[in-house]
């Protein structure tokens, strides 16, 4: 690439500590590069790329610097999870994009427009279907960019134990749609839920979360899922119920149709942001449909953005309890007792 | 003569005869109508539902009958101490009836060899299993039955 060959004349290197990503020149030659490019990528050196941000070492922390910066303008690094990077390696900076291609800069010079999908347009994007071994579909939603799922647990179990690899169709019917291959690493069977990491290295559309405290009676909601099997559907309902108490679990009671095939899908608000998982249904109460608040998950969702999909991936699961952890364990779960064979 | 096998599948049969006799005399007319494909019985007596059959274990027939209690909790913080009260719960249950888990749920259950005529087996085995399971589902339940979860607090 030519424009790693220029020698910069000084010898300090630039800071570019600034949030004001106008004026971030080496992230403007990134996108000049990929936008004359046959592909919406780019290969550079790992040396070069720490170097044009202004780092000459590389840490987590530093990664995710970059990875924040380049996102703003529909970039993302792809970084290898199964090695540790040398500065004589190349990594990948694609560009992404959420309507079908995209561009920053199209042909006419013309400045990238801002999204004008809806909310819940948004959302849809970013729920998928999850297909188990056993033929079980269920609805899942990502809520990590680089491919943390949730869905219900219910989906993912046969039998009470919960299956470890599962199948998630992203863009169902539609012409990029694709199937993926995803490794359930926690999950709680009371709470009936599961998390779930994309083992394909890739960038995803997240949803974003919103307080479920903050919902009162008569509020719209969404419900997105896909219900006996067909597209993402999306369905409107009212808040019946922000707090109630189903076997001994706080949940939220709406009427949005509901069906079999929606576990595990999100309850949006008007925003477009995740305040539930969809469960639970009373019998054929149209008004009894149930879901689990998100922030029952928030912990297990921060640890598991934190550690990363290499660490959890590694880690201990319990197909009985849903029981996670990366310490060294013996021939039994440490929380439920049940006995595993490796 | 009957051979081994015979006699114990003739045993079985008459083991179920009398389990819907029995059922027949609580009321219900029609046992095939609770009987699944797999000859197990489904009653409800008071809260509890009890399942009841016979299976041919070696060289005897047994028995069977358990009731479902609750699922079993998925924090350690309420496993552990659960496992303990139905340990010591067991040691005061009479008439072999016991605590147990199964797949996840916690159940009552009876396992009684049949040896000779077991027409007072069923009344015996129906009762105990009956009288525990509406006696302590709703204590376990209450105490075991939640989650040690708790919402966290989102800004």
């Amino acid at each position: 690439m030519a424009l790693f060959w220029k020698k910069r004349s000084d010898k300090k290197l630039p800071k570019f500590k600034s949030d004001d990503l106008e004026f971030h020149p080496f992230v403007n030659q990134i996108c000049e590069e990929i936008d004359n490019s046959d592909y919406a990528n780019l290969e550079i050196r790992f040396n070069n790329l720490l170097r044009g941000f202004g780092y000459l070492d590389y840490n987590d922390s530093i990664i995710l610097d970059i990875q924040r910066i380049l996102q703003t303008c529909n970039l993302y690094l792809q970084v290898p999870l199964h090695k540790e990077l040398k500065p004589e390696d190349q990594v990948t900076i694609i560009r992404f994009s959420q309507n079908n291609g995209h561009n920053r800069n199209n042909s006419n010079g013309n400045s990238q427009k801002p999204s004008n999908l809806s909310p819940i347009q948004n959302a849809v994007n970013s729920v998928v279907q999850i297909i188990s071994p056993n033929g079980a579909t269920g609805t899942g939603f990502i809520i990590g960019d680089t491919g943390l799922v949730i869905t219900a647990r219910h989906v993912v179990e046969d039998d009470g134990l919960s299956f470890r690899k599962v199948l998630v169709r992203q863009n169902i019917q539609k012409p990029n749609q694709r199937d993926l291959e995803a490794i359930i690493f926690k999950s709680h069977r009371k709470l009936d839920y599961a998390l779930l990491w994309i083992l394909k290295d890739d960038h995803f559309p997240v949803l974003q979360i919103d307080n479920p405290r903050k919902l009162n009676y008569t509020e719209t909601v969404y419900a997105i899922g896909c219900p006996g099997g067909l597209p993402t559907t999306v369905t409107k309902g009212v808040i019946g119920n922000p707090n109630m108490i189903f076997n001994g679990i706080d949940c939220i009671q709406c009427d949005a149709a509901i069906d079999h095939g929606n576990s595990g899908g999100p309850l949006v608000n008007e925003d477009g942001k995740i305040v539930g998982i969809t469960l639970w249904g009373l019998g054929n109460f149209a008004a009894a449909k149930l879901s689990l608040p998100i922030d029952y998950l928030t912990d297990d969702i921060s640890m598991a953005k934190h550690a990363g999909k290499k660490t959890s991936l590694k880690a201990f699961y319990c197909p009985s309890c849903g029981f996670s952890t990366g310490a060294r364990i013996s021939w039994y779960c440490p929380n439920c007792g049940f006995q595993h064979k490796n | 003569m009957d051979s081994d096998i015979e006699q114990l599948y003739r045993t079985k049969m008459d083991a179920d005869y009398e389990i819907d006799a029995y059922i027949i005399s609580m009321g219900i007319p029609n046992p095939e109508r609770i009987t699944d494909e797999d000859g197990w019985r489904h009653l409800r007596r008071g809260s509890a539902l009890i399942s009841i059959g016979t299976a041919v274990l070696d060289s005897s027939v047994a028995l069977i009958a358990h009731c479902k209690i609750m699922d079993l909790p998925s924090d350690k913080d309420l496993t552990l101490p659960l496992m303990r009260e139905l340990l010591e719960m067991n040691a005061s249950i009479p008439n072999e009836a016991r605590f147990a888990i199964s797949d996840n749920s916690v159940i009552i259950t009876v396992l009684k060899m049949i040896v000779d005529d077991c027409e007072n087996l069923i009344p015996l085995c129906l009762g105990t299993i009956s009288y525990f399971a509406d006696e302590y589902d709703d204590y376990l339940i209450e105490k075991y039955g939640g989650t040690s979860r708790s919402r966290a607090s989102i800004r």
